[in-house]
């Protein structure tokens, strides 16, 4: 019974929130209780590089408290999925914090990172749409939070991600080198539209093709905001006109946090970076031509909460699936890569996949990594057809891709680096600086792609189907195919060793022609 | 050109006529003697406070500097002349009324003896009763010229004596004698030796009488008629009883003190110290002992009062609540099980919401509630508020055993509960030491909301059972206060009750709400947005009305809202029992209606009504509109937003605003008028609230007799 409720606790770079939620029958999660403690992390952070000593112990005061609090629902510290964004990840002792919060308080806290945080979002935007998902899919939504430390952007054109941002810019961490820079904290509007110009040059871009329909923000910052001149749609979403926001924008951006207490009620500790928040937010909505504004009463909490439900809902789960599979085609495309062939080969590395599933009893998170990496394989060609998949490695793991964060992005890059020629060495140090486990994931998905990417050598796509038989040391390669397969077959010999390598399986391939019986 | 009649009245004279309508009940021929007598002691137990709290809090800021202040920028010494002035006069009611009670009682066969009217076997008895119990608790002591006087606790009754020396014999003074008497001085001049009279011996003392006869004496008497005996060797020159009255109100430094628990023990010590508000003397005579005992105590002789009578009438209560004959007592009133025992509490409140409306309803299913999850292995936690909770409570004994059977407990309790500190301090540390997690208030705010909250484990997920209500969790005032309260499970309730207590419990910070509002944080801002949405309606031509029933109605900023409010065209019906600051007459053609219903229950209960056009919201609180409900107490309003549960409390205020035979309408200027029928029928609100439960429990023991047990919802 208890295994339906989650608690989902984060530490944030202004404030520790927990949530408890619990999912009804059908595996809809519902948040029933709440706790928020501000606490300047951040501001630690962004100053001194360190979380100080006294923050720790508040830290730890506050973890004490929901632990308690915890109790009156019989979960346990150990049971609880805890995380830390901007401000602990970028913490000189965020092992120290980490460890130290484990020893004192039982709460295990995994670091996340801001592409991870960027998928959470989404999740979360989903959260607070319950039933009303479809309004994604029609036109296009921006999302983003902007937070202490940090910047998340995320551009959905019908629903599908059309591009992903994670900045470092954020709130308490402008003010802090603001006030280091200069000496004083009044921020000048002009200034910050600066250091934000370039991430509101790529949102236009991004949303050339036309109007945004709708625009969520999400966040604390977002949120107080919103609770204060905006209304409720549901008892999860908030609505602002942009109006209003942009006039707020204005009021409090100069208001020293003691009035903005004073006069909006609400705690100090939330007060501070608000006006830089709330302007920040006007800057980068400039020109967009929305007239409200919507916000959830959620953040990425509510994003975890989703991820944690019990089962897959097939609809939510093929559709985040979707946004990361969209979201790594628009980067092809930016890469001006041959699109069928890339499509036809990751279709191919996933039959494969699927097919072997008993020989490399990787999960489902890995199919996709893989997929993704079939996807990409050739991108590096945009640089230099020769070594492509070093510069193939090089893009990947430069880019943004929404829903995978920077270690998935490094099992990708490695894998399109070893899809062809040299096999994984130790000199490679982009293959040796991963652990056991990744290596071998690499190694074994790298293999999948070589023959995958061999089945279509001529990028003509005369291979559409395949299906592998293992009988005794042997991996008889089943494909459907009236045309000459000289190439790939003679490709599949130079290819394949390295499956043999890993494997222990020799390749044979056998064309069947229409009609033909197996 | 005439002036505009003034925007607020004096909030200690509003008191002070609440206290007249109270006296009115008290003075009516057609009540019940026991009844009337009950009235009485209300309104001297109402004017201890009102001395100890507010005539204190005056005088202090009369010493002060004697700045105006307040809404009506009265200087403290104006207020003060004024509330002495009523006050003499109020007195002189209460003794008339007392004595004409008394006289009727005696044709009843209850009479209270004089000294002088003992027959000999009541006083033989009597002076076994002095020798055996009360000689050895007796404890006079004498009060040395240019020393400090002894110490006296406030609101005791006390004796003072003056004493001569006897010069005839010189006997052993004995263990109880004044001091170590030296002889020669005592013979001089007379000595001035005071007694405090222990509570605990009660005040009436209950005579042998005659078949159908109840004859009592009070203590005092009984110690004057042998008090030569606790002073051998001295003459008794005069006697005089005498009561002080002392300032309530030493504030806890919130900032300073690190152990709360420590620093309200120190005060309780302290109040026993605190400055003389009031002293009371008791009847004729003795002149010489009243001018001494003045010069000794040093009191303002403007607060010093002579009463025609025995001092105390507060002490009726006990004889009040006595069971003699029937038609001296009014008829009691049984509350309704309106959840019965045999229905499994949390299906039926899993079911439906339930709405209380206690003392018409029996409380018990609240108590019921937290016995049961004491016991119940599927509840996880308990959350609740005490504010007042009587001493051997049921409601406290339910949550030490439910720590003890391994729930987790979060108890609120409010020490600064004024007059109840040293009970709640006593049974909170109970708590702590069975493993309850207790938390002792919040730093400068009084908890005043009453709010639970059960955390229980079912077989489709966590469930958690919420009740919140307008008065607090005392067993006994909830036969005696009307309040209304909520029993749900709804998730718009629980989730932001858990988010409420996670607020004073130190778990989270306050966050939005929108089904309970939280004072100070929201509340406030809260009702003037209503006001606002009111008058905006209004302007526009919308039919907008408020209907609001409280204690009282003393926040500036409130009453300044009603004004903006009924300018505009908002009709505004207020039900306030006491205080009102609101002055109808301030707002020319205005339609601002005040009532007050004093009857034989404490109108308790906050109901506010804003309606404009087809839309109603509804709410229910634990907060009057004053400053210090809005400003300086955690409390809570909650929204009633089922439906039925919203006919019945839309049909509670129509019966409370129909009352046309307890109630009274506020005059401009804050005269106060009792209403009459006057040839319509005649509405008693707590009569039809009784009848109506009385109706239900009858159409539930007939469906019972036929075999069907219908869970209908009791129409109140």
């Amino acid at each position: 019974m208890s295994n339906r409720l989650k608690a989902v606790i984060n530490c944030g770079s202004s404030s520790i929130r927990m949530i408890i939620g619990e999912f009804t029958a059908n595996g809809a999660p519902q948040v029933i209780d709440q706790a928020i403690h501000y606490l300047p992390m951040g501001k630690d952070v962004f100053t001194t590089g360190m979380i100080s000593n006294k923050t720790m112990a508040r830290a730890m005061e506050i973890l004490k408290l929901y632990r308690e609090l915890l109790k009156g629902y019989g979960i346990e510290p150990s049971q609880v999925q805890a995380v830390g964004t901007a401000a602990v990840r970028e913490a000189l002792n965020r092992e120290n914090f980490v460890d130290r919060m484990e020893i004192r308080t039982g709460f295990p806290i995994r670091i996340i990172d801001g592409l991870e945080e960027n998928r959470l979002s989404y999740m979360a935007v989903l959260y607070a749409l319950e039933k009303e998902v479809g309004l994604l899919s029609r036109g296009n939504t921006l999302i983003m939070e902007v937070s202490g430390g940090s910047t998340e952007v995320i551009v959905l054109k019908k629903g599908i991600i059309g591009a992903v941002h994670s900045l470092s810019f954020g709130a308490i961490r402008f003010q802090e080198l603001y006030r280091q820079k200069k000496g004083y904290v009044e921020v000048k509007s002009h200034e910050l539209e600066q250091s934000l110009s370039s991430l509101h040059d790529l949102i236009h871009e991004d949303c050339r093709h036309g109007s945004v329909n709708r625009v969520f923000l999400l966040g604390n910052y977002a949120r107080i905001a919103a609770e204060m001149v905006g209304k409720g749609v549901s008892a999860r979403l908030l609505e602002v006109e942009h109006r209003r926001w942009n006039a707020l924008a204005e009021e409090l951006y100069l208001m020293p946090p003691e009035d903005i207490v004073n006069r909006y009620g609400i705690a100090a500790a939330a007060a501070d970076g608000m006006g830089t928040a709330l302007l920040a937010y006007r800057y980068l909505l400039k020109d967009i031509d929305c007239e409200s504004i919507l916000v959830p009463r959620v953040g990425i909490s509510e994003g975890i909460l989703m991820e944690a439900r019990p089962g897959v809902d097939p609809e939510v789960q093929s559709r985040f699936w979707n946004q990361v599979r969209n979201s790594a085609l628009a980067l092809g495309k930016k890469y001006h890569f041959d699109a069928e062939h890339a499509k036809l080969v990751a279709r191919l590395s996933v039959e494969l996949f699927d097919q072997l599933a008993s020989e490399h009893r990787m999960g489902f998170r890995h199919r996709l990594l893989l997929e993704i990496a079939a996807l990409l394989h050739d991108i590096g060609t945009f640089v230099k057809p020769s070594a492509h998949h070093k510069h193939g490695q090089y893009l990947v793991e430069n880019s943004e891709l929404f829903g995978l964060d920077a270690h998935d992005l490094k099992i990708i890059g490695n894998v399109v680096r070893y899809h062809r020629k040299s096999t994984p060495q130790n000199t490679h140090l982009g293959f040796v600086s991963l652990n056991r486990e990744d290596r071998l994931v690499v190694m074994k998905m790298a293999a999948l792609l070589r023959v995958a990417d061999s089945l279509d050598r001529s990028h003509s796509q005369k291979v559409t189907d395949v299906k592998a038989i293992i009988k005794d040391e042997v991996m008889e390669l089943q494909v459907f195919c009236d045309q000459d397969l000289d190439a790939e077959k003679l490709s599949l010999v130079d290819k394949g060793s390295f499956f043999e390598d890993v494997f222990g399986f020799s390749i044979r391939i056998l064309q069947i022609r229409k009609g033909e019986k197996v | 050109m005439s002036k505009q009649p003034s925007m607020f009245l004096n909030r200690e004279l509003s008191w002070i006529e609440f206290n007249r309508r109270v006296l009115n009940e008290a003075a009516r021929p057609d009540l019940p003697l026991l009844e009337r007598l009950k009235f009485l002691a209300i309104t001297a137990s109402n004017f201890d406070e009102f001395f100890m709290v507010r005539v204190a809090g005056l005088r202090r800021a009369f010493r002060s500097g004697d700045l105006p202040y307040g809404p009506t920028r009265e200087r403290p010494s104006e207020q003060l002349s004024e509330i002495l002035r009523r006050y003499g006069d109020f007195v002189a009611d209460q003794y008339r009324i007392h004595d004409e009670i008394l006289t009727k009682l005696r044709q009843r066969g209850i009479r209270i003896l004089g000294r002088d009217e003992l027959s000999v076997g009541q006083r033989a008895r009597l002076e076994q009763f002095f020798e055996e119990e009360l000689f050895n608790v007796l404890a006079p002591i004498r009060v040395e010229p240019k020393r400090p006087f002894p110490f006296t606790a406030g609101l005791r009754l006390n004796l003072a004596f003056l004493l001569k020396g006897e010069t005839l014999s010189a006997p052993a003074p004995s263990p109880q004698a004044v001091g170590e008497p030296e002889a020669a001085a005592a013979q001089e001049s007379p000595l001035l030796a005071i007694l405090e009279i222990p509570s605990y011996l009660g005040r009436f003392y209950e005579l042998p009488a005659a078949e159908g006869a109840h004859d009592f004496i009070r203590i005092e008497d009984v110690i004057l008629l042998f008090a030569e005996r606790l002073f051998s060797g001295y003459h008794i020159l005069e006697h005089l009883s005498f009561r002080l009255t002392r300032d309530a109100d030493i504030p806890v430094d919130e900032e300073k003190e690190e152990d709360f628990v420590e620093a309200m023990n120190k005060i309780l010590r302290n109040r026993r110290h605190s400055r003389r508000v009031r002293l009371e003397l008791g009847a004729r005579g003795a002149s010489q002992l009243k001018e001494l005992l003045c010069t000794e105590l040093q009191i303002d002789p403007k607060v010093v009062f002579d009463c025609p009578g025995p001092l105390s009438l507060r002490d009726y209560f006990g004889l009040a609540t006595q069971n003699f004959d029937r038609d001296l007592s009014v008829e009691p009133w049984e509350p309704v099980l309106t959840l019965p025992d045999e229905q499994n509490i949390w299906q039926t409140i899993r079911e439906r919401d339930v709405l209380l409306f206690p003392p018409y309803h029996s409380f018990s299913p609240v108590v019921r509630l937290l016995k049961e999850a004491a016991e119940d292995p599927n509840v996880l936690s308990i959350r609740m508020t005490l504010y007042r909770t009587g001493g051997d409570s049921p409601i406290v004994e339910a949550l030490i055993r439910a720590a003890e059977t391994g729930k987790q407990v979060l108890v609120l309790v409010e020490l600064k509960a004024r007059f109840d500190e040293e009970q709640n301090l006593g049974w909170a540390q109970t708590l702590e030491r069975v493993g309850c997690i207790v938390v002792y208030g919040v730093a400068n705010l009084k908890v005043h909301a009453k709010a639970l909250l059960i955390v229980r484990r079912e077989e489709d997920g966590i469930r958690r059972y919420v009740h919140l209500g307008t008065g607090n969790y005392h067993v006994k005032t909830s036969r005696l206060y009307t309040d209304l309260g909520i029993l749900s499970t709804k998730n718009e309730y629980t989730y932001e009750v858990a988010q409420f207590f996670n607020a004073i419990m130190g778990y989270s910070t306050v966050q939005h709400s929108h089904y309970i509002i939280m004072a100070p944080h929201h509340l406030k801002k809260k009702l003037l947005s209503l006001f606002e949405w009111l008058t905006n309606e209004a302007k526009a031509g919308v039919p907008a009305r408020v209907r609001a029933k409280m204690n009282a109605l003393a926040d500036e900023d409130i009453i300044r809202a009603i004004y903006r409010a009924a300018e505009a065209g908002v009709v505004i019906d207020l039900n306030v029992r006491g205080i009102c600051m609101l002055n109808p007459g301030h707002v020319p053609r205005a339609q601002i209606r005040v009532i007050s219903i004093v009857d034989r229950l404490l109108e308790h209960a906050r109901i506010f009504s804003f309606a404009a056009g087809e839309r109603e919201e509804l709410y229910l609180a634990s907060a009057d509109w004053m400053y210090r409900n809005l400003e300086r107490r955690v409390e809570l309003m909650f929204r009633v937003i089922q439906d039925e549960h919203r006919e019945q409390v839309k049909h509670i205020l129509d019966v409370l605003f129909a009352d046309n035979t307890q109630a009274y309408v506020l005059k401009p200027g804050g005269r106060w008028e009792r209403l009459t029928p006057q040839g319509n029928k005649a509405v008693r609100a707590q009569l039809v609230f009784h009848t109506e439960a009385e109706e239900w429990r009858k159409l539930q023991a007939e469906r019972q007799e036929e075999g069907l047990t219908p869970r209908r919802r009791p129409s109140t």
